[in-house]
């Protein structure tokens, strides 16, 4: 019990600690990003991912507060729309989010049969992230599937 | 005897066909396998031989360039085999009815309604059939072989695998759950997870671009292949020195590219695919020869390329063929001239010519291996690095 409360206030200490020198950046980071995307002009995402023996690919776009959403196979386009800002705002944040997070295995590992690929840019900045869709738990379907939900909400 | 060529010419298949019954009957007297052409140029149209279907002599361009699909009663009976794009594009629409119908619905509503309107027991069982033949086909492929290309062991590893992976299909939705995305997605594909489950999976827009039964045959077949691919092998660390020979077979008559860059089941490394059609047109091999009963002429001639079809380059929006990435793939001639449309069996269903030569050099398990014996290592196997690692063949 002692022990257990001993644990309690080192764990506090070093909560403020992090919290003072700002080493806590999972939190600080998501809200800034959400500023980020909410007052970005232009923003792009791409989402690109082998599944099978196609190349498949997600884009999405945003200027002057309109949005566009096109998604290809191969070099053909599947489906291409304007979709809701609202919406594509909260999706920018997903990609942002998931391109921060570390991938179990790169797409370059020799096992990958499936590597994906995830740039986002805002104004300036981009962020990146690749990684092997088989071994991610669905994360990256997952986003993919958020964004075609995007494609086909009513802008 | 003109007229009879011109017959010929002008019907193909149909004669040709029927000639075949007589050159099977032929056969048994002389024993010496030969093909319904053949039989023609030798004993009928002696002074007139008879010319081979155009898809004798160049099957991916027939296939790919010029082949148009037939009309009435010359299509493939079971179906056609549409662009792939254009299955995706129908099985978004699925999804895009059922978002502006129920706006208010969860992902998890809306995913179990696509897969009931996407997935019907109608076509699910259509794939479910053609994998249950497909497997059949591939287990009786490995244990017909001789003692001395796998043993009684290896048959059992080899056809445990087979065994062992399973078809995966909606309904319901969390069959896919951690792929959501699969529901409008053209693709099939074979997979192992990390935790070592074997499964297949059918993207859903496949089951609209994919009518054909010979399509799905070879799909299936080359999928279901990858559980016993050479790489898929080593990596459940087991080794076959019929494995070794076909290897190096591929490696020998190009079906394999090599490279400076490629790495033996790594990096810029087609063995996985070359096998997996390998194998896909085995099996298609043996469903075209039991169709060939019930279909002719031009129907058979469209079964035999909607196998394949998909395999070709498609033209994008700009009519301009798609660039494929060949560096784990063979190329779509390769793939369908060499792979797929020089197997005996193949040519055989169709009557083109099969030279004696070409079925010895046609590679299989049992494929000789001519390295040098400087080269080979125990038991006549390469020992290079011809399965281990980068390889500069």
């Amino acid at each position: 019990m002692k022990n257990g409360l001993l644990k309690m206030r080192v764990g506090t200490l070093l909560l403020a600690f992090f919290a003072l020198c700002g080493c806590s950046t999972h939190p600080v980071a998501r809200d800034a990003t959400s500023d980020e995307v909410a007052h970005a002009e232009i923003t792009q995402v791409e989402i690109s991912y082998v599944l099978g023996h196609n190349q498949h690919r997600f884009t999405a776009q945003s200027a002057a507060q309109k949005a566009e959403v096109t998604t290809y196979l191969e070099k053909d386009i599947v489906q291409q729309a304007n979709v809701d800002s609202a919406k594509y705002l909260s999706f920018v944040s997903k990609v942002v989010s998931f391109a921060q997070k570390p991938h179990r295995t790169p797409a370059q590992a020799d096992e990958c049969r499936s590597p994906f690929s995830v740039t986002v840019k805002i104004d300036g900045k981009t962020y990146t992230s690749d990684g092997c869709r088989f071994s991610d738990e669905g994360s990256l379907s997952r986003l993919v599937r958020d964004g075609e939900f995007l494609l086909y909400s009513k802008n | 005897m003109l007229v009879a060529g011109l017959l010929i010419w002008g019907f193909g298949v149909p004669l040709v066909l029927h000639l075949r019954t007589h050159h099977d009957s032929a056969n048994e007297s002389d024993g010496l396998p030969r093909s319904p052409a053949s039989l023609v140029n030798s004993s009928i149209l002696q002074e007139f031989p008879a010319p081979e279907l155009p898809i004798c002599h160049d099957f991916y361009n027939y296939i790919c360039k010029h082949h148009e699909l037939s009309k009435g009663d010359g299509r493939d009976p079971t179906g056609i085999v549409h662009p792939d794009v254009e299955g995706e594009r129908i099985a978004d629409g699925f999804l895009k009815n059922i978002i502006e119908k129920h706006p208010d619905w969860t992902s998890d509503q809306v995913d179990e309604e696509l897969v009931k309107e996407v997935y019907t027991p109608e076509r699910t069982a259509r794939v479910q059939a053609a994998y249950r033949w497909v497997q059949n086909r591939i287990v009786h492929l490995i244990e017909s072989q001789p003692e001395h290309v796998f043993t009684s062991r290896e048959k059992r590893e080899i056809v445990a695998r087979v065994k062992k992976t399973e078809l995966q299909l909606p309904p319901p939705a969390s069959n896919y759950a951690d792929e959501p995305d699969l529901f409008t997605r053209n693709d099939v594909f074979y997979e192992r997870t990390p935790e070592g489950q074997m499964r297949m999976r059918i993207g859903g827009a496949y089951l609209f671009t994919a009518k054909s039964w010979f399509n799905i045959i070879f799909t299936m077949g080359h999928e279901l292949g990858h559980s016993i691919d050479p790489c898929e092998i080593r990596q459940a660390r087991l080794s076959y020195p019929a494995y070794d020979r076909l290897t190096a077979c591929f490696l020998r008559t190009g079906l394999v590219q090599t490279s400076n860059t490629r790495s033996e089941c790594g990096e810029n490394d087609q063995l996985s695919e070359t096998f997996a059609d390998w194998i896909g047109t085995q099996v298609s091999a043996e469903a075209l020869k039991t169709f060939s009963n019930e279909f002719h002429g031009a129907q058979l001639i469209n079964a035999t390329a909607n196998s394949v079809r998909d395999l070709c380059e498609q033209d994008d929006q700009d009519n301009e063929p798609e660039e494929l990435d060949t560096s784990t793939h063979p190329s779509p001639k390769v793939r369908i001239e060499k792979i797929f449309g020089d197997q005996p069996g193949i040519r055989s269903v169709l009557g083109c010519a099969v030279p004696e030569k070409s079925v010895s050099q046609y590679c299989s398990f049992e494929s000789q291996n001519p390295l040098p014996n400087a080269l080979k290592g125990p038991m006549g196997n390469p020992a290079n690095g011809l399965t281990n690692g980068k390889t500069s063949l």
